[in-house]
């Protein structure tokens, strides 16, 4: 081939490189990380749209439960006595599965969602040292305590265990799953304490890395 | 004058035949696509959850749409028939995409995963360009999105 050749092959092969599109490049799609996500109920919640599983919303609740006992005087120091709560929560959120036994156990669930290799959440509870009648009189927080459980689960999630007065951790919350049981609370009872009616508030936190 | 003809003819033959054999990534046939006038919608492609709490089975989806307004540049292939694929890259972070597309009706819809390609356009090419705007939905786990990734979708052409 000539040198005339070769240039009219350059010029015609660039001519139809780029008419064919080899010099084409890709369209670009950036897609952004996955969100983070928490979500805490303790006795009474909220969820809009249906339950959980049906695609239903989680919102904010309000509403602080209680769990109480009357401990007649014939009763008093005599043993464990079972509390029980206002929460009217017997159905699991998540799937209105009948979870709960009310009036006798609180619900707690909920879940810690994110992206990538974090770690899992944390769930603990924060109870003062003592419960107050107003009088002056106190008893230990550490008279309190819960049994776990739940309708179907052969092994609660959170365990059993007893306030200590500070802050203990009660769960590691694994990541992108959902987490619940059922909490049923007593009282000690083994002194004899003054009349009244002694309360004191315990806060439930879920906490994320 | 007839001599230098010949030889311009030849040369031309010899360039097809050069370009025909060139860049070709399923066979002899197959040519990549000017995509270069398409466009998408947004930037950067929000990955939600597609269900917002987690299943106790776990559904870790998690999607983006978008619109694109695709601008296939067929000229070359003008009046012959030919069988268009969209390619999706493998992923910057390994990870499996999906993206699924619906068309209004002169592309076909359908899916790809990332490192694979499918067909969006079969039949003749009478216009030098293939426009379209499709709906795109990303799809992947969401818990491997840890941050931004660009996709590099693409376009190649099958000649009988």
């Amino acid at each position: 081939m000539t040198r005339l050749d070769l240039l009219f092959c350059r010029l015609t092969l660039a001519g139809m490189l780029a008419a064919a599109g080899i010099h084409s490049h890709a369209f670009v799609a950036t897609i952004g990380a996955g969100t983070r996500t928490l979500y805490l109920q303790v006795g009474a919640g909220t969820v809009t749209g249906g339950t959980f599983s049906a695609g239903g919303t989680p919102g904010n609740n309000s509403t602080i439960n209680s769990v109480s006992v009357n401990v007649p005087s014939a009763a008093l120091g005599a043993g464990t006595q079972a509390m029980t709560t206002d929460s009217t929560v017997s159905a699991s959120p998540y799937d209105n599965f009948a979870f709960c036994t009310v009036p006798a156990q609180v619900y707690v669930g909920g879940f810690y969602r994110t992206p990538g290799a974090a770690g899992n959440g944390t769930l603990s509870v924060t109870s003062p040292a003592t419960l107050s009648n107003g009088l002056g009189d106190t008893l230990p927080f550490t008279s309190i305590s819960w049994v776990s459980g739940g309708a179907g689960d052969a092994t609660a999630t959170i365990p059993s265990g007893t306030f200590t007065g500070a802050t203990q951790t009660l769960y590691s919350v694994t990541r992108n799953n959902w987490f619940e049981s059922c909490l049923a609370f007593n009282y000690a009872n083994t002194a004899l304490v003054p009349a009244g009616t002694f309360t004191g508030r315990v806060t439930y936190t879920l906490a994320a890395p | 004058m007839k001599h230098i003809v010949d030889r311009l003819v030849t040369a031309a033959l010899l360039c097809i035949a050069s370009l025909a054999a060139l860049p070709t990534t399923a066979g002899a046939a197959t040519f990549r696509v000017d995509d270069s006038g398409t466009r998408i919608s947004a930037p950067l492609v929000p990955m939600r959850w597609r269900t917002l709490v987690p299943g106790r089975g776990s559904d870790n989806t998690a999607e983006g749409q978008a619109q694109v307004a695709l601008r296939l540049n067929v000229l070359p292939w003008l009046n012959q028939r030919g069988r268009i694929y969209m390619t999706l890259a493998p992923a910057p972070s390994g990870d499996t995409i999906r993206a699924t597309w619906r068309t209004q009706g002169r592309l076909l819809p359908g899916s790809v995963q990332s490192g694979g390609r499918t067909v969006i356009y079969e039949g003749a090419l009478p216009s030098p360009t293939i426009e379209e705007t499709i709906e795109l939905t990303i799809t992947a786990d969401g818990r491997g999105l840890t941050s931004p990734q660009s996709l590099q979708f693409s376009f190649e052409i099958e000649t009988p």
